[in-house]
């Protein structure tokens, strides 16, 4: 019995074993995770992270990329609520504009899944790939704009979303109708502030090799000048090791 | 597997599949109301065909397994068919064609309306966040011989 998808991936059998393995050992020395998450209470977005509009250097932006370190998160229960990292292109002025991809996990039973997501403000699509990644795996994902493509389902251009090689998702909108400026951006995000961003001290969730895509289909590396957001200071924290590297954890 | 009632008896129609039965299990773990698959458009990407041969795992089961992945909110009964499933978005592209690495495989296909929330960017998300979406359109597969939750789509577009 084993998952469609490889790569750095496990077979479920195998990885409930590691799972099975990891927890007893866990138990047996005690060790400490990261903040225990509580209860659930309202729900909403939650952030840690960094973002970036390539204007700033006369680039016009078309797609984003980034190598991302899959974590376990502890989330809350008494509800449904997510704790996810991504890379994403965002565009307009409401944070309902948006193509991403990264790992989600879902509820506090939940595991770490390759998802993708898109919103054209009229509400979102969120595809499961049903990949499960496990603690320290890495993949690149990446928002892509396709212009003039036939592939597209429901207009002339469109955006793609991929791990890898591995299409994930196509956007049935053509993203560059969004009222510009467009960001490039890696985000740890939860759904409460009770639930905890991916990553601890220990294993931050790290994302590398930055870039985004300009408006010569180049993939830029991502140069320093990214601007911050740390929603609960208290509990999250974030660094830069390099202008094209991030981490975020929770503490 | 048991097998699918006649269409006739087909009372209502859900996202990607038509109503048949409903079944209670021991446990609120595998309540389904069963169906019958058919191709759907929303979302597009999925696609469903009459099923070939049978099911070694249950539709119960398999209502398990999309819980156990967190996908499946409390207090939600999905409409269970069985079909042969594509993914048409999921694969290498070559040529400009994707290569689906899912394809014509046996699958029981869940449907169920649920509320969804929406991430958010993270430039313009106000802190605190969006509201939650009423009414989204949630479907989920898992593979009728393996057991294994595949892929699904949570679907809150207007």
């Amino acid at each position: 019995m084993t998952l469609h998808n490889r790569g750095v991936f496990m077979p479920r059998t195998k990885m409930r074993v590691a799972i099975l393995a990891t927890a007893v050992g866990l138990a047996a020395a005690l060790v400490p995770s990261p903040a225990s998450a509580g209860a659930c209470g309202a729900g909403g977005n939650y952030f840690d992270g960094f973002y970036y509009n390539p204007n700033d250097v006369g680039h016009l932006m078309r797609g984003s990329h980034a190598t991302i370190v899959a974590r376990p998160s502890t989330q809350c229960t008494g509800s449904e609520n997510f704790s996810t990292s991504w890379t994403m292109w965002e565009g307009g002025t409401t944070g309902l504009q948006y193509v991403q991809a990264g790992f989600m996990k879902i509820t506090s039973h939940g595991f770490t899944e390759v998802f993708s997501e898109y919103n054209n403000g009229t509400g979102h699509t969120r595809y499961y790939s049903g990949v499960q990644a496990v603690d320290g795996s890495t993949a690149v994902f990446e928002t892509r704009w396709s212009f003039n493509s036939v592939a597209c389902p429901s207009t002339t251009n469109c955006a793609s979303t991929y791990k890898g090689n591995t299409l994930l998702q196509r956007t049935p909108f053509d993203p560059t109708n969004w009222p510009s400026p467009y960001y490039n951006e890696v985000f740890g995000e939860t759904s409460n502030v009770e639930a905890n961003v991916p990553g601890s001290p220990s294993s931050p969730t790290t994302f590398s090799a930055i870039k985004y895509i300009n408006g010569n289909n180049a993939h830029v590396s991502q140069p320093c000048g990214m601007t911050a957001r740390l929603d609960i200071p208290s509990r999250w924290a974030q660094d830069t090791p390099a202008c094209d590297q991030r981490r975020v954890w929770t503490k | 597997m048991r097998r699918l009632l006649s269409t006739s008896v087909a009372t209502c129609i859900a996202a990607g599949a038509v109503v048949l039965a409903t079944h209670v299990g021991a446990g609120a773990e595998d309540a389904y109301t069963e169906g019958q698959a058919r191709s759907t458009e929303t979302p597009v990407r999925f696609r469903f065909d009459d099923p070939r041969g049978e099911a070694r795992v249950s539709a119960g089961a398999a209502v398990a397994a999309v819980r156990a992945a967190g996908h499946l909110p409390e207090g939600v009964r999905p409409v269970v068919a069985l079909g042969q499933f594509t993914d048409r978005d999921f694969g290498p592209v070559v040529n400009g064609d994707v290569q689906p690495l899912i394809k014509d495989r046996l699958a029981y296909v869940l449907t169920f309306e649920a509320p969804g929330r929406p991430g958010g960017g993270g430039v313009h998300t106000p802190t605190g966040g969006h509201a939650v979406i009423d009414g989204c359109r949630h479907t989920f597969v898992v593979d009728a011989i393996s057991g294994d939750y595949l892929s699904g789509v949570e679907d809150c577009s207007r």
